[in-house]
């Protein structure tokens, strides 16, 4: 009897897979991923390098925000200049918006000239349940021994606005600032915001 | 055109002094947006009300001041002239809005956003008011939206105020449904990530599904279920902290509390703040909740229930029995001590599975240090359960004993005491002395219990200590029910073996989920580790080498559902594909791409074939790259006339069919290649050589 209320329970555990969200300050789980040119990539192969995760949905309204603005892909580069990894990840299940194929991710990077080092193709939401992604955008920067060290909105004006770029905090500049800087990062938490990840 | 139209029709309005209660509906596409005011005219002095309408097409939403998980809070400026004071808006009452894993706050239908406007006692009578509403607001369904528009709305300053019955009615039923401010006792506590607030001195209502919707977006885990506990005092909500609480909460916070008021839904803004818990009188019989906490009480009977079958395992049950008898022998007379001596069993019980509890925190703590999370959405940990529970299954049913071990002796021996120290030992051993047969229950506990918040985990086997202690307690206030038990004897090997198929059928359905998670090859993995296990134990009961080929088939057996976790799942190709329609190959070769189409169909074992050997290796992956080719499939597992009239055009009844349309170029049948397919085939096809 125990037994059916336990496989009872767990199924609706199971029915609900909760967000796991990962602390900040803890370390990140490793899991393998597959980008957009077919490649498989684990989490720890970046190991000693610094990863930048941005959860992206070409039509949400606040991710054209910063790509409109040249916001993120700015980012984007400084981050490479810098030896960061970028991952763009997009966790829109197929038929929901924003989501992408190979040939899809390539042409959007073309349009945009988006310089992630590679774009995370995550249909099936495990990497962005993992992380408990919920918004596009939604960034998380981790440091070279695989912590998490800020997780939240890429700035500190939730708009769409594009012109709310101009003099907003940007704190995943200012997170990546303050680790070039030696630095324990200012501001680790904030609520993301823009529109909820399409889930299947 | 809009644009200039609305000022001409409002000078118009003002100009003939047909004063406009309610503004011109825009539309602003998901939303039809217009003001409405309670007022025609309005005294010197006066309040009135203007609300914003926002008629929201079906199944779109809103959000609230507070979006939740994501979304942008609706956005009201007013522009008023100087005679004018504009009030607080006044937010309708949320409602929790899932999309997948997301919890927004928000509004469908039409909601109301009222606002209080004072006019100024020296007013002049006669003079116009005009009130500008700049609205923007994100709709969102399965994609989001942002939408703006500009509201006017004219009134006039008389002597007397006339009011737009209609207009009023619908503001004050908008205000009067709207949470308003009422003062509760309220306190919270954030115990790392575990948030619990209780509310005492609370209105009428039911709160068995009472649900807190704070201000701050970084007080609590939108996300996660809220769990209501009503007492007699009040009510308790257990939750998650959020990331708010890394600095503390020092202020008292705002937010909605909302419940049930004679079968309506209702909130009031309280105010909470931090400090220590309010006993709120918690009667356990008399608290419910929503979902979540069904499956907890669900959880906690299981256990109560599991800890009186531990009662009846073959080496409990004698054990158990005799204790009671030589205990209702010696207290003849004296009922006190034996109730005494009961009750000391009952604390060594409870004591041992606290005991448990903390060394399973002590394992959870550890795990998460590791990065390593107990949760059952990870295959892998599914994987082990599912292991776990076939191995008590065969436990059950008699193919292997778990060793006793020597401790049973000195346990014997301790609870062999007299008086009180011997009850509380025969309680606590009782659970450790029993282990050949109780450690399968207890495997099973422990491996839910790891997957769960751990008050779910002490609240469990505090149920589990209560069921396993109840038995003896019960026979020390009756006595007489001793003579009512049953006999020792097989019908406990039979309980045994029988209790074994639940738990196979909790493996087999554990096994399914992994096939959802992890694909057939995920499914396969776990019933090849399942296979390892059953040679290991019956390999374990041998001798010598054999010993130790059991031994390494258990690590074999343990090590393969880590496995699961890379496995590809079955079906979801990681090389991008897209869905097949005529259109799409249109629209793909004009933006001067190639195409590849692969017809196909899950019962077609020659398309299976072709694309487990060609299409899905990394080469022919890398040439789709590579050349930049579209990989359209058009899946006739189901009947589809569109694909049928394509398949008929290449002369074909069937699949599989692979069609090639090279980039650049204008032919307008598809190059097709043959049924059963090579790498270097298709690699060529694609490189155009």
């Amino acid at each position: 009897m125990k037994t059916f209320t336990l496989a009872a329970a767990a199924v609706l555990a199971l029915s609900t897979p909760a967000f796991a969200k990962i602390a900040t300050g803890s370390s990140v789980t490793d899991m393998t991923v597959v980008d957009s040119d077919g490649t498989t990539h684990n989490l720890s192969d970046f190991a000693g390098q610094r990863v930048v995760l941005e959860w992206t949905n070409e039509g949400c309204p606040y991710v054209k925000k910063h790509y409109n603005t040249n916001n993120m892909q700015d980012l984007q580069r400084e981050a490479a200049a810098d030896g960061t990894v970028w991952l763009s990840v997009i966790s829109s299940a197929p038929g929901a918006q924003g989501h992408k194929d190979n040939v899809g991710v390539a042409n959007w990077k073309a349009e945009y000239d988006a310089v992630p080092t590679a774009v995370i193709l995550d249909e099936d939401g495990t990497m962005g349940r993992a992380f408990s992604a919920s918004t596009t955008p939604h960034m998380y920067v981790i440091d070279a021994d695989q912590t998490l060290v800020y997780q939240g909105a890429i700035d500190d004006n939730r708009s769409s606005n594009p012109a709310t770029v101009e003099g907003a905090r940007n704190h995943v500049r200012m997170a990546l600032a303050n680790l070039d800087a030696g630095e324990p990062v200012e501001v680790t938490d904030t609520q993301p915001y823009g529109c909820s990840v399409k889930y299947k | 055109m809009r644009t200039v139209l609305l000022p001409l029709l409002l000078w118009l309005t003002a100009a003939t002094s047909a004063l406009a209660t309610s503004s011109l509906p825009i539309d602003t596409g998901k939303v039809e947006a217009s003001l409405l005011s309670s007022h025609y005219t309005v005294a010197p002095g006066e309040t009135f009300q203007i609300a914003l309408k926002t008629e929201l097409d079906d199944k779109w939403h809103t959000y609230w001041r507070n979006p939740g998980d994501s979304g942008e809070p609706v956005q009201i400026t007013w522009t008023v002239p100087p005679i004018i004071t504009t009030g607080e808006l006044v937010w309708p009452l949320p409602a929790p809005i899932p999309t997948g894993p997301i919890i927004n706050y928000g509004f469908e239908g039409a909601p109301l956003f009222p606002v209080d406007f004072t006019v100024a006692e020296d007013a002049a009578i006669g003079s116009v008011i005009e009130v500008e509403a700049a609205v923007y607001y994100l709709v969102c369904y399965d994609v989001c939206i942002p939408e703006d528009g500009t509201l006017r709305i004219i009134l006039q300053v008389a002597e007397d105020s006339e009011l737009n019955d209609r207009n009023a009615a619908a503001i004050a039923e908008a205000v009067n449904m709207a949470p308003r401010e009422i003062s509760v006792d309220a306190a919270m506590q954030a115990n790392g990530d575990a948030l619990s607030l209780q509310f005492s001195d609370l209105p009428a209502g039911d709160f068995s599904n009472a649900y807190f919707f704070p201000y701050d977006n970084t007080l609590l885990v939108h996300s996660d279920p809220q769990i209501a506990t009503v007492g007699d005092g009040g009510v308790q909500i257990d939750t998650t902290a959020s990331f708010g609480w890394g600095d503390g909460f020092s202020e008292p916070q705002q937010g909605v509390l909302a419940f049930d008021l004679d079968g309506a839904r209702t909130g009031r803004i309280v105010t909470v703040a931090t400090g220590s818990a309010l006993s709120i009188g918690v009667s356990h019989s008399g608290s419910s909740g929503s979902g979540p906490s069904i499956t907890l009480w669900g959880a906690i009977f299981g256990a109560f229930i599991g800890g009186l079958i531990l009662n009846l395992m073959p080496c409990v049950f004698p054990v158990i029995s005799l204790k009671a008898l030589s205990l209702a022998k010696s207290a003849h007379g004296e009922r006190q001590t034996a109730r005494r001596e009961a009750w000391a069993y009952a604390g060594g019980v409870f004591a041992t599975f606290a005991v448990l509890v903390i060394a399973l925190m002590v394992v959870k703590a550890g795990g998460a240090a590791l990065g390593w999370g107990f949760q059952l959405q990870n295959p892998i940990v599914v994987g082990l359960l599912a292991l776990l529970l076939f191995a008590v299954g065969l436990n059950l049913m008699g193919v292997f004993e778990v060793a006793g071990g020597s401790y049973q002796g000195t346990g014997a021996a301790l609870a062999g005491r007299g008086g009180l120290t011997g009850s509380f030992f025969t309680g606590a051993l009782a659970v450790l002395v029993a282990t050949p047969c109780t450690a399968p229950f207890m495997a099973s506990a422990i491996g839910y219990a790891l997957a769960q918040p751990i008050f779910v985990t002490m609240l469990v086997f505090a149920a589990l200590a209560a069921g396993f202690a109840a038995p003896f307690l019960l026979l020390a206030y009756a006595p007489g029910l001793l003579t009512k038990l049953p006999k020792p004897g097989p019908w406990m090997i039979r309980l045994r073996e029988v209790l074994a198929f639940p738990m196979f059928a909790a493996a087999l359905w554990l096994v399914w989920v992994i096939g959802n998670q992890a694909g057939v090859d995920g499914m396969a993995l776990i019933l090849l580790a399942m296979l390892a296990l059953a040679l290991a134990v019956w390999l374990l009961q041998r001798t010598g080498v054999w010993r130790l080929l059991g031994i390494f088939m258990i690590a074999l057996a343990i090590a393969l559902p880590f496995a699961a976790r890379t496995a590809p799942a079955s079906g979801s190709v990681d090389l991008a594909v897209d869905a097949w329609s005529p259109e799409r190959v249109a629209e793909l070769r004009a933006s001067g791409q190639a195409v590849f189409v692969d017809f196909t169909a899950d019962w077609c074992v020659t398309c299976k074939v072709n694309e487990r050997l060609v299409l899905k290796t990394d080469a022919v992956k890398q040439a789709f790259a590579d050349t930049n080719t579209a990989f359209l499939i058009a899946d006739w597992t189901n009947k589809n006339d569109v694909i049928a009239r394509e398949l008929e055009s290449y002369g074909r009844a069937g699949v599989p069919l692979y069609l090639y349309f090279p980039a650049d170029d204008n032919v307008v049948r598809g190059e097709v290649l043959p049924q059963v397919l090579s790498v270097d085939r298709v690699i060529d096809t694609l490189k155009g050589s």
